[in-house]
């Protein structure tokens, strides 16, 4: 990164990379040494994708970078399946709920008995839980890659910079 | 390899999806038309949801407004779960391709047509299968809105057209609910129309009559009388004529609308009670040539395949016929079939629907001079014939080879070639050619056929000339060919069955035949005293004819509408002295009667129809008769209050008579079709099982008769009295004269009827053409 890029444009530290497109994987520095190749990646729970490289500086908020995959796969989303047409906009509106401390929700007077159970708040390990289950919705059932790697950049940002998303 | 379809990852990932589905679904179950009729609810218990942990004041689409424009049903977009189950519904069984997913990501949303389009405004034909696929309250009937979710069903048969579709009759308590097309149904194959499927409101239209009425005269006003006093009336007044005039003054008319036990009934009434042969029905206007042609020419009065036979044809030739609109369920399944790649050919005057249509174009359209059917269809001929098309093996082991040679030698004179006769049909001749071409060799061959080809002069002919080019070509008796008359009426082909003409009795055996005269005059009662069978129905009688009847006795049809020359036929009922009028309601024909009997509907009756395949299906009673009694019992209390004393208690004893009396009848049973669900006939020794396909081995007649069809120029021509040239078409949402349909919310798409001109109507030189609906 440093030896043939020259290192970030503002000069400062590297932070994190994403390879293979905005659905990529965060690498951390600590994983530089990664083989540039489909099972090393894999193995670490990254893609190559498209082979870009987008490097981030020690400014960068990985908290708001796993909402924009959300973001992104909302916006690109043809809505077909479920996991991603449904998934994608919950996901954007849950990051912001883990990084916003957990509110509680407004509760609907209007609701099945068959369906649900009334609504109460959510503490931020259960909130964290959904997120994880969300992601693992969207990586097996959605139907095509959008939905299906929008876990990668969204979980490896919470694996690698979890301080980033408490605020 | 093993496949599981329950693994805990499995289950996860479903809850998983399920709580996506429920973040963005209204949480009103207990109020919603679907409750307990919802596969979103269902599988949210089955997934065992029981936390929707997103919660509920994120983005979603509970504001969207409800779209009410469709009178039969909603569309609520917030209950959308964008399964696309309607739009793949429409494309892929209706064929219409009117919905569509509008937008994409999360707005995406199920849209009827065009940005701004409503569910009417829109192309879609209300056939109803968006509603029947739909998983949850987003397309639900307005019914079931208002009266709540049904309780239990009855399969029962459509009333309306001759496809015969098989539906559920949902019902909540005494009350219909809705009409849901029975998947099982062999005719529709679970799909339905706008008719079937929801113009059945006129079942409870205010207008029905439900007491009987008589008067002594027909400037008297009605007066309401019980069933006893009206029956009296009537006997008394039938056997005062007969005594004064003799058995031949009186008639009756039997009803394509109803069942096969009450026409038989009817036209026993008839020949046993009235001691006449004067029985008619509406096919003397609509299909009777198709009786007598197929008849004549294979040997049996009725089309050769089922409706499934269409899935196996290669080329469709639909000569006279709108099928989208007159019988729209089977052409959801031909316009699939065409989606596959079948060729299709129309020989009509107008750029019908299947012409041109979303996903479908005809090879060829020839469009041709009314009235020139035969010209066209010999023209054809004279192209197999000359260019050596003609299935010549088949021919000479399946029909009478010196006939055809006959034949072919008369298409093949020049006088009959496309070019030739172009002057006559205005089709180019080159189109003409391509499309005989193509029929002849292009695969299996199928021709459907309307009253574009038999409610014409030379209709016969037609229907011959139909058979000779089938026949010629070798498109006999297998899957994927054929020669099939569209039926109008949902009984039509059974009305003919039951020998309701004055020269046959049940199963086409002609009264002065030598087939089993004994049981004949036994069981019917036919009078075999009269030697030359009268006909009954206005339409073929001249005025002097119509003047000998002095009491005539129709059921289920509003001959005054439907007849042509309304005239003829108003100065014959006026020149009457008891006219019974059996129907439903006060029609125009009863503005001539002297007695008014109320009628049932189908859902008020058991019986059988028989459609269009042959097809010999169960109505089933499914609400009591709103006027006291079905109408074959009111046929029977006329017959008993002139002393015939029958004794029938349930129609399936009346169909064990027609079984008895009729060789094509003999294994149909009411416990049979209650079994089997269908039978098509002939059902008999020889097929116990019935017919889907007839003519497989060999001709019902022995050798398949190749009739030389002579064109003869209609003399219905254009004239400075009558300067136009009109001709009668198709309407979806309306049905026959409307006595049943103009009584629904139907009226919305077509509210009344329209002559169409063709626009560029030349002012002066050819004839003109105006269409307009019957």
């Amino acid at each position: 990164m440093n030896a043939i890029g020259g290192g970030t444009a503002s000069g400062r530290p590297v932070k994190a990379v994403q390879v293979g497109g905005p659905l990529g994987a965060y690498i951390p520095p600590s994983q530089f040494d990664l083989p540039f190749d489909y099972d090393a990646y894999a193995a670490a729970d990254a893609l190559i994708g498209h082979g870009g490289i987008v490097v981030f500086d020690d400014s960068a908020d990985m908290g708001a970078m796993a909402r924009f995959a959300f973001q992104f796969c909302a916006a690109e989303s043809c809505g077909k399946c479920t996991p991603c047409r449904i998934g994608s906009t919950r996901g954007v509106k849950l990051v912001d709920r883990i990084r916003g401390g957990g509110k509680p929700r407004p509760t609907r007077s209007k609701r099945c008995p068959r369906c649900t159970t009334p609504a109460r708040p959510r503490s931020r390990a259960e909130d964290l839980q959904l997120l994880e289950d969300l992601c693992e919705t969207m990586q097996l059932g959605s139907l095509c890659a959008l939905g299906g790697f929008t876990p990668y950049p969204v979980r490896s940002a919470l694996k690698h910079w979890p301080e980033d998303f408490e605020r | 390899m093993v496949v599981h379809t329950q693994t805990p990852r499995l289950e996860k990932l479903r809850r998983g999806v399920m709580e996506l589905y429920i973040s963005d679904h209204p949480l009103d179950c207990l109020t919603c038309a679907a409750n307990n009729d919802c596969e979103l609810q269902d599988t949210a218990a089955e997934v065992g949801l029981r936390d929707v942990r997103y919660g509920y004041d994120g983005a979603n689409h509970l504001g969207a407004a409800i779209d009410t424009s469709n009178p039969y049903f909603d569309f609520d977009p917030s209950k959308c779960i964008a399964c696309s189950r309607c739009v793949r519904a429409c494309d892929e069984v209706q064929g219409t391709l009117a919905l569509t997913i509008d937008g994409r990501g999360f707005a995406s949303m199920v849209s009827a047509g065009q940005t701004g389009d409503d569910f009417l405004s829109s192309e879609c034909v209300s056939c109803g299968a968006c509603v029947q696929a739909c998983p949850t309250a987003t397309l639900q009937e307005k019914a079931v809105k208002e009266i709540g979710k049904p309780e239990r069903a009855v399969v029962t048969t459509c009333a309306y057209c001759g496809v015969g579709c098989t539906f559920r009759a949902e019902m909540r308590g005494e009350q219909l609910v809705r009409m849901v097309p029975w998947k099982d149904g062999k005719a529709n194959r679970g799909h339905s129309c706008v008719k079937g499927r929801f113009a059945w409101g006129y079942a409870n239209h205010r207008d029905r009559i439900l007491t009987p009425m008589i008067r002594e005269s027909i400037d008297q006003p009605w007066r309401e009388v019980s069933w006893d006093e009206a029956l009296g009336f009537t006997a008394g007044r039938l056997g005062a004529i007969k005594a004064q005039h003799g058995a031949r003054a009186l008639g009756g008319i039997t009803s394509s609308r109803c069942t096969n036990e009450e026409t038989f009934l009817v036209q026993k009434l008839v020949r046993a009670g009235f001691g006449s042969n004067n029985v008619d029905t509406c096919a003397r206007v609509c299909h009777s040539p198709t009786g007598y042609g197929l008849s004549k020419t294979f040997g049996t009065s009725a089309g050769t395949q089922d409706f499934d036979s269409v899935m196996h044809a290669d080329v469709i030739l639909v000569i006279g016929a709108n099928p989208t609109d007159g019988h729209p369920v089977f052409a959801s399944r031909m316009k699939r079939r065409l989606r596959q790649g079948a060729k299709l050919i129309v020989i009509d005057p107008r750029r019908i629907d299947l012409v041109r249509s979303p996903h479908i174009a005809a090879a060829h359209h020839l469009p041709l001079q009314p009235g020139t059917n035969v010209a066209v269809l010999t023209a054809m001929a004279h192209v197999i014939v000359t260019e050596g098309l003609a299935d010549e093996a088949f021919i000479r082991e399946r029909c009478d080879w010196d006939e055809y040679q006959d034949w072919a030698r008369f298409v093949a004179e020049e006088r009959h070639s496309p070019e030739t006769l172009e002057a006559v049909t205005r089709v180019p001749a080159h189109d003409l050619r391509e499309a005989a071409r193509l029929y002849a060799t292009g695969g299996n061959g199928a021709i459907y056929y309307g009253l574009g080809v038999t409610e014409h002069s030379q209709g016969s002919s037609t229907v011959m000339a139909i058979a000779n080019l089938a026949m010629a070509t070798g498109n006999i008796g297998r899957p994927g060919v054929g020669v099939n008359p569209l039926r109008g009426q949902n009984n039509v082909q059974g009305a003919c069955d039951m020998g309701s003409f004055p020269h046959e009795l049940s199963g086409y055996r002609h009264i002065s035949g030598s087939a089993k005269p004994a049981r004949c005059s036994n069981r019917t009662g036919a009078s075999r005293s009269i030697p030359n069978p009268a006909c009954a129905s206005p339409t073929c009688s001249t005025p002097r004819s119509m003047a000998s009847f002095r009491a005539i006795y129709i059921q289920g049809e509003d001959i005054l509408q439907s007849d042509p020359n309304t005239h003829h036929v108003a100065a014959g009922l006026k020149a009457m002295d008891c006219v019974i009028v059996h129907d439903l309601f006060l029609n125009e024909t009863a503005n001539y009667a002297h007695v008014f009997l109320p009628g049932s509907t189908f859902l008020e009756k058991d019986g059988t129809f028989t459609n269009a395949e042959r097809r010999i299906q169960l109505v089933r009673k499914v609400m009591e008769p709103a006027n006291g009694y079905a109408d074959w019992e009111v046929t029977q209390a006329l017959a008993n209050a002139m002393g015939l004393g029958w004794n029938y208690t349930h129609p399936s004893e009346i169909m064990d008579e027609i079984a008895r009396l009729t060789p094509s009848f003999a294994g149909v049973s009411h416990a049979r079709l209650e079994a089997e669900g269908s039978l098509q006939w002939p059902v008999n020794e020889a097929h116990p099982d019935g017919s889907p396909i007839m003519h497989v081995d060999g001709f019902v007649r022995g050798k398949g008769k190749f009739v030389v069809t002579d064109y003869v120029p209609t003399d219905e021509k254009t004239g400075p009295r009558f300067p136009l040239l009109l001709t009668t078409g198709r309407i979806l949402s309306q049905y026959n004269v409307g006595a049943q349909t103009r009584r629904t919310a139907n009226t919305v798409w077509h509210p009344e009827d329209l002559l169409e001109i063709h626009p560029p109507m030349p002012r002066t030189g050819a004839s003109r053409m105006v269409t307009g609906c019957a």
